[in-house]
């Protein structure tokens, strides 16, 4: 038999259509994620069996971070300008527009009134080595409650979610409710990782 | 197509030399698309997050307007140090018998379901977290009445007498 020739099969197979296919879908999911900001504080969340998706959509959010630090996060650039403008004026806060303008771009911030201020003076590269205290939410100093007062005269129909740290403790977040009570808030969303449904029930 | 086809029939054979073969070997660039689409999709999906949406009563500044609440329908649970859950019911006579318990399966879980099969629809749970107790605690308990489908819940703050009873426990505890 010298039809040997018969076997021999081109392997190169054409994968332009692939190739089309994988960049598309890289495109649709580089396009639909959201950057991850750096936090900073840590926030291990417990896990609930609610099914409900979290979104950042109209909510502000106050985390509590393992070393019961309490961080605010405004997602929407647009109410944290919104907001510091009335922050500002109401407390009466002398603010350069410098300071507005890096508070405009600060998603998440944990510390008191004075060391914002201070904070929001610095470089990028300095502000990114600062540690944050926490936002004091106590009796005799209470920021967050000037914060939320902010927020719910920035925005009305805001939403608040509150986001702890696993092993946080109650305290803080006993707070964080007394500051939300005191706003007349009394619906809140808490962020959860999920958790399979117990089946033997 | 990648590939151009540039043989242009059996006519006009001099022009052979000029084709030059545009075959890219795409194989690396798929491999590299592949990878970062993996990347993506777990990178998307893997941060959402659940919540759930809670509520807590309003303080109530006058007793008198406190909703009564039948004793013997309601459960208190304190939540206590290195996840310890403490829960007593009222009796008429308002003594308590007081329990000590855990977030384990043969624990708090145990406890009330019974309560939930005995009261039904009755049952209230008052939720009173030590400060001492971890945020974690709090979670675990609304889930946990969430799971059992027991929706009338108060978060309270822990009261003077409360912490009382939670010693005399430990104190009884440890002899």
């Amino acid at each position: 038999m010298s039809k040997v020739k018969a076997k021999k099969q081109s392997i190169s197979l054409d994968m332009t259509a692939m190739c089309d296919m994988a960049f598309l879908l890289l495109t649709f999911f580089i396009l639909t994620a959201k950057m991850k900001v750096p936090e900073p504080a840590q926030f291990d969340v417990p896990s609930s069996i609610s099914p409900e998706i979290y979104d950042e959509h109209n909510v502000i959010r106050i985390s509590i971070s393992n070393y019961n630090r309490i961080f605010l996060t405004i997602p929407d650039q647009k109410l944290r300008r919104e907001m510091i403008d009335v922050y500002a004026k109401n407390f009466n806060v002398p603010m350069t527009e410098r300071q507005k303008m890096t508070f405009e771009l600060t998603e998440t911030f944990g510390m008191q009134r004075s060391d914002l201020l201070i904070y929001l003076n610095q470089t990028d590269d300095v502000r990114k080595k600062i540690i944050q205290m926490g936002i004091p939410a106590d009796s005799t100093n209470n920021e967050l409650e000037e914060w939320l007062a902010t927020a719910v005269a920035s925005r009305p129909g805001l939403n608040i979610a509150i986001k702890g740290d696993k092993n946080s403790n109650y305290e803080k977040f006993g707070e964080v409710v007394a500051a939300l009570k005191s706003r007349r808030i009394y619906k809140f969303s808490l962020v959860t990782n999920l958790e399979a449904k117990p089946s033997n029930i | 197509m990648a590939e151009i086809n540039t043989s242009e029939g059996g006519k006009g054979g001099k022009k052979r030399s000029k084709k030059v073969s545009t075959k890219v070997d795409m194989t690396p660039m798929v491999d590299l698309a592949f990878l970062l689409i993996t990347f993506f999709m777990l990178a998307t999906t893997l941060t959402k997050q659940q919540k759930f949406d809670f509520g807590v009563p309003p303080d109530v500044k006058d007793p008198s307007q406190q909703p009564e609440l039948k004793a013997s329908n309601a459960i208190t649970l304190i939540l206590g140090k290195d996840d310890k859950v403490y829960w007593y019911v009222m009796n008429q006579d308002g003594s308590t018998d007081f329990h000590t318990t855990d977030f384990s399966e043969e624990g708090i879980h145990k406890t009330l379901l019974d309560k939930k099969k005995a009261l039904g629809n009755n049952l209230n749970v008052v939720i009173k977290p030590m400060k001492e107790s971890k945020y974690k605690n709090l979670v675990d308990i609304v889930d946990e009445l969430a799971i059992l489908g027991i929706g009338k819940q108060a978060l309270v703050d822990i009261t003077p007498n409360d912490i009382k009873l939670v010693q005399a426990e430990n104190a009884s505890l440890k002899n």
